[in-house]
């Protein structure tokens, strides 16, 4: 069946900012998704009176006191994805719909948050108000953490520890990504970890949290933010930068989605059931991508999703992240910002800006040479996927 | 096994879990009247014949290991003096996977073992589902 309509091509990235990545900073939540948003306004040419719709993330902050601090005087749509990590890619999506279908010309897709000052905050800070819910909360409270299972590292254990143990892979593998992103995190002078590389060596040192993930396997809590704004494939054409187009995109939920240890198959991600979907709506094969943005909360689940990606059959990504294959100069660089892992966690809306900053070969010292075409993906709450193939425009 | 109430506050069919399990004293779980099929955690319509009628029910307690985690640290003040400790995801004979504790050692767990699932009644709001090795 050929879809009567598709959104490949329609939509364009022209503008990012970036706020951060700190453990401690002066800057509210707000203040931090507002300089974002206006940075990424800003270079993309445009003045807060362009943007029209505003994709805001789940919690910490709405789109109704961004448009109004940023004022914006007219706002004609507003949407907020409701899957975590996955959500800004999710928003990414949801902006190119809306500029396709005319809803809107310019949209605003923000996100920020204190993942460091919420748990550690200052002697003299303000207590803070802004959170985050979600329905699995419910999950977690009544089932998971009466049992020591407090939060992400020890949810997601109970599937990692099974995709370990029936498929015999190595912690080499895991250390493969942890040990691609530290060293990619050098090149940038935003990586929180540079200036503190890793070894495999270090990282197989590293103490248990809780099996099978080690400290190493886990991935940096900052204050940040981060901001795009996307418009029309056409006017994207006249504005300042070399547009970055959306060439095929979806989003895809576990069975069920607000539970984790009753799916059919725990290790079926959100993202096996998106990814096939986005290359087939770009039109094009995973061997066809330059780079890998890859959602990496925890290494094990960046391995599960190249996986899901079809870069390698269940259980066989230690092939795949092996001999530099992810590094800058490899075949696949994988997280050529340093990630979550080691740039910072900002909800991996830093790995869509670095799509953009590869695209626009405006990537410094991890410019992946003459790339065209890459992937970003999301992965959020209890396994939600997103995923984004971005192209450089004309 | 002698626990404390954890920080809980269930609601809606996850309240009728626990309730239902304390009252019983031992372990129910959601059953569907029409279909027979078992779902936990509860849901409104039966994820396998859409209906409305269930009941919760005792199930064996026969169960084996499908994942487990060992967890060697914690921030929390009730786990953090009893690393490493085991937690492992429990597929009862009747289906439903659930959390459990566990006083087996890392050593003794294996995935595919059959171990039993019993509950600890805290109160008529919360119950432990603890495994042991099977009989």
């Amino acid at each position: 069946m050929t879809a009567a309509f598709s959104l490949s091509g329609k939509a364009a990235i022209v503008g990012v900012g970036e706020f951060g990545y700190y453990r401690g900073t002066d800057q509210s939540i707000l203040q931090m998704v507002l300089k974002a948003s206006m940075d990424a306004i800003q270079d993309a040419g445009l003045k807060p009176s362009d943007i029209d719709g505003i994709i805001p993330p789940p919690g910490f902050v709405a789109w109704d006191e961004i448009g109004a601090h940023l004022g914006i005087p007219e706002i004609r749509y507003t949407a907020c994805p409701q899957m975590g990590g996955a959500s800004p890619v999710a928003g990414l999506i949801n902006a190119t719909m809306a500029i396709a279908s005319g809803m809107a010309t310019a949209v605003l897709v923000p996100i920020g948050w204190n993942g460091y000052s919420a748990l550690r905050p200052r002697p003299d800070a303000r207590p803070n108000k802004r959170r985050f819910s979600a329905a699995f909360f419910d999950t977690v409270r009544n089932y998971y953490a009466p049992y020591g299972l407090r939060s992400a590292p020890w949810w997601y254990a109970l599937y990692l520890m099974r995709y370990v143990d029936q498929y015999q892979v190595p912690p080499e593998a895991a250390g493969a990504i942890a040990v691609a992103c530290r060293k990619h995190a050098q090149l940038n002078d935003k990586a929180l970890m540079r200036g503190r590389p890793l070894t495999m060596e270090d990282y197989l040192a590293s103490p248990f949290i809780t099996e099978p993930l080690r400290k190493s396997d886990c991935c940096v809590e900052t204050d940040c933010a981060a901001a795009i704004v996307v418009t029309s494939a056409e006017r994207a054409r006249d504005l300042k930068h070399k547009p970055v187009v959306f060439l095929g995109g979806a989003e895809g939920h576990p069975n069920r989605p607000d539970e984790l240890v009753n799916r059919p198959d725990m290790l079926k991600l959100g993202l096996d059931y998106a990814a096939p979907r986005a290359f087939e709506m770009a039109g094009l094969k995973p061997q066809d991508m330059d780079f890998l943005q890859i959602y990496d909360c925890f290494t094990y689940v960046a391995l599960l999703e190249l996986e899901a990606l079809g870069f390698a059959e269940r259980g066989g990504a230690a092939d795949f992240v092996k001999d530099g294959n992810i590094e800058l100069g490899g075949r696949y660089p994988l997280n050529t910002h340093g990630g979550l892992m080691s740039q910072g966690h900002c909800w991996g809306m830093n790995h869509i800006v670095e799509a953009v900053r590869q695209l626009r070969h405006d990537a410094g010292a991890a410019q992946v040479a003459n790339c065209e075409v890459g992937l970003v993906t999301g992965y959020g709450d209890l396994g939600d996927g997103t995923i984004a193939i971005l192209g450089r425009g004309a | 096994m002698s626990s404390s109430k954890p920080k809980v506050q269930p609601d809606d069919l996850d309240l009728a879990f626990y309730q239902a399990t304390a009252e019983a004293g031992r372990l129910c779980l959601q059953h569907c009247g029409d279909c027979g099929q078992w779902t936990h955690p509860a849901r409104y319509y039966c994820p396998n014949c859409s209906s409305e009628n269930f009941a919760f029910q005792p199930v064996s307690g026969a169960a084996e290991v499908h994942s487990f985690t060992v967890s060697h640290f914690s921030v929390e003040s009730a786990w953090r003096d009893r690393v490493p400790y085991v937690t492992i995801v429990a597929e009862t004979k009747e289906g439903p996977r659930l959390v459990a504790r566990t006083d087996m050692k890392r050593d003794e767990i294996a995935i595919g073992n059959s171990i039993r699932l019993k509950a600890e009644i805290i109160d008529s709001e919360f119950s432990y589902v603890w495994a042991e090795p099977a009989p």
